[in-house]
């Protein structure tokens, strides 16, 4: 009852004091303990940020590096692709200019071929022919033969009376 | 082409054989006992033929025979029994006709003459040229007998030379086709020409024979490369050849072409046979229509038997260049320097 008279005037007991007092200490320490951690996070994010920041630049540098590495071989490989063009170029004329001689050759050993083998069908008519004189001559010889034994045959032998 | 005047034998007017064995020979101790072998191996094959019911006559022409000799035909007459001389007709060549028509004096046989006036006076649907002593296979036997021969085919057998020591005489497949009998291996027939004994065993329709105006007798100067020069105008006539698929046997003897070879090799214009390189591989040739003394007169002196007398107008002209011509068409000839098959 003292209690709600002096909450009723807008006191407090001593102990509620005490109590309040203790609660209040309480939440300052909280407080200060949440305030330190505060500056402990906060210490801890700028760090984070400076090393994000550190990170960062690294990155931008090492892409720097890499742009500039990547722009030198495309640079290259412009250089490259331009002299194999020309070798390209370069050999596609000398294939071409080999094709045309190469035909002008197939034409010329087709005209070759085509005298060989006139000149072969020509040999072996003329061997054939050849070989049908020599039968020739064979059966004339042969023949000649014949008759000059039949004449002999037919002649008188000298000392036989008949002249 | 019309068919040649094929003129009439003796009385012999049966029915058509199916085939005709064309031989030629005559009795002067050719090869040792020419008869002996000769009468044995007509026996034989006449004997297989007709147990084979193989229709069949021989047709044998005596070329210019000797004089006082008897003849082939009185000798299988008084030796045979009458089945054979049944199967037999003979023709007997005048002598005269050897002298008019030889070109080369040292031939003292034409043989192909001969076969040519056998082969023309021929009745057989199919005619077989053959030699005396030549014994015909079972395999042809069963051909034969199967009637299994075609038109425009020319037949062709490989020959398998048996040793001298065997019995002619008592013919037996035993002894025939024992390998160890062999005398030398036996050669293959090869396209496309089956050359190689090809005297032995040439079998042809009789219309295609006479197209072709059977044998060469234009080139009267050699017995050896005759029978190969007809298989060259056969194949480039449009014909056929082919291996029968089976053997003709041979005895061996001493005057045979394979024993005289070596005899002759070093001096061959001495040789009976004559010149074996001329040119029978690559020039062939056109008989005139009177080829196998078709215009010789006949005079029949018996059932079978018939003589040609001498008369120039059945003798072909000494020197007929006209009928050396070139093959129309060549199959892979060889070369003219092949050796001649006997």
């Amino acid at each position: 009852m003292i209690r709600r008279v002096l909450r009723a005037v807008g006191l407090a007991t001593t102990g509620e004091l005490h109590v309040v007092e203790a609660k209040l200490r309480d939440v300052r320490a909280r407080l200060d303990k949440a305030t330190a951690r505060l500056a402990e996070a906060t210490t801890t994010a700028q760090r984070l940020q400076e090393t994000r920041r550190e990170e960062s630049r690294r990155f931008k540098a090492r892409l720097a590096e890499l742009e500039s590495d990547q722009q030198r071989q495309a640079d290259r490989h412009k250089e490259t692709t331009a002299r194999a063009s020309r070798q390209v170029a370069q050999l596609t004329e000398a294939l071409r200019q080999r094709d045309l001689q190469l035909e002008a050759s197939l034409r010329q050993e087709t005209r070759l071929e085509q005298q060989v083998a006139a000149a072969k069908q020509d040999l072996e008519t003329a061997r054939a022919s050849l070989s049908a004189i020599e039968v020739k001559l064979d059966i004339l010889e042969g023949a000649a033969n014949v008759l000059d034994l039949r004449t002999r045959a037919a002649r008188p032998h000298p000392g036989d009376g008949s002249r | 082409m019309p068919l040649a005047h094929i003129p009439v034998m003796g009385q012999d007017s049966g029915p058509r054989p199916y085939l005709s064995v064309v031989l030629t020979g005559r009795n002067d101790g050719y090869g040792g006992d020419f008869v002996k072998r000769f009468l044995a191996t007509l026996q034989f094959n006449h004997g297989e033929l007709s147990a084979h019911a193989v229709s069949h006559e021989f047709v044998l022409v005596e070329w210019a025979p000797l004089p006082g000799a008897p003849l082939l035909a009185d000798l299988i007459e008084e030796r045979c029994p009458t089945s054979v001389t049944a199967a037999l007709r003979t023709v007997v060549v005048d002598p005269a006709y050897h002298e008019a028509m030889t070109l080369n004096p040292l031939l003292r046989f034409h043989e192909y003459l001969a076969k040519n006036v056998g082969v023309r006076r021929a009745r057989g649907e199919y005619i077989l040229v053959s030699n005396c002593d030549v014994i015909l296979g079972r395999h042809i036997l069963a051909q034969l007998e199967r009637r299994s021969l075609e038109p425009r085919v020319v037949y062709r057998a490989p020959r398998r030379d048996l040793v001298a020591a065997l019995d002619i005489e008592h013919l037996h497949w035993e002894a025939l086709e024992d390998q160890a009998n062999l005398a030398r291996p036996g050669k293959q027939l090869r396209p496309p020409y089956f050359r190689g004994s090809t005297g032995d065993f040439i079998a042809l329709d009789q219309m295609s024979f006479h197209r072709l105006r059977a044998f060469n007798e234009i080139y009267r100067l050699a017995r050896v490369g005759v029978d190969a020069n007809l298989l060259v105008l056969a194949l480039s006539s449009g014909l056929t050849i082919v291996d029968i698929g089976g053997p003709v046997y041979h005895i061996d003897h001493e005057g045979s072409f394979q024993t005289l070879k070596a005899k002759y090799v070093a001096g061959e214009s001495d040789a009976q046979h004559g010149h074996e390189r001329w040119n029978f591989n690559s020039v062939v040739y056109r008989n005139r229509p009177q080829w196998g003394l078709s215009d010789a007169p006949e005079e029949s002196r018996g059932p079978r038997r018939t003589y040609l007398h001498f008369s120039w107008d059945a003798v072909p002209p000494l020197v007929d260049l006209s009928g050396v011509i070139l093959p129309s068409r060549v199959e892979s000839a060889p070369s003219s320097s092949m050796s001649a098959d006997a």
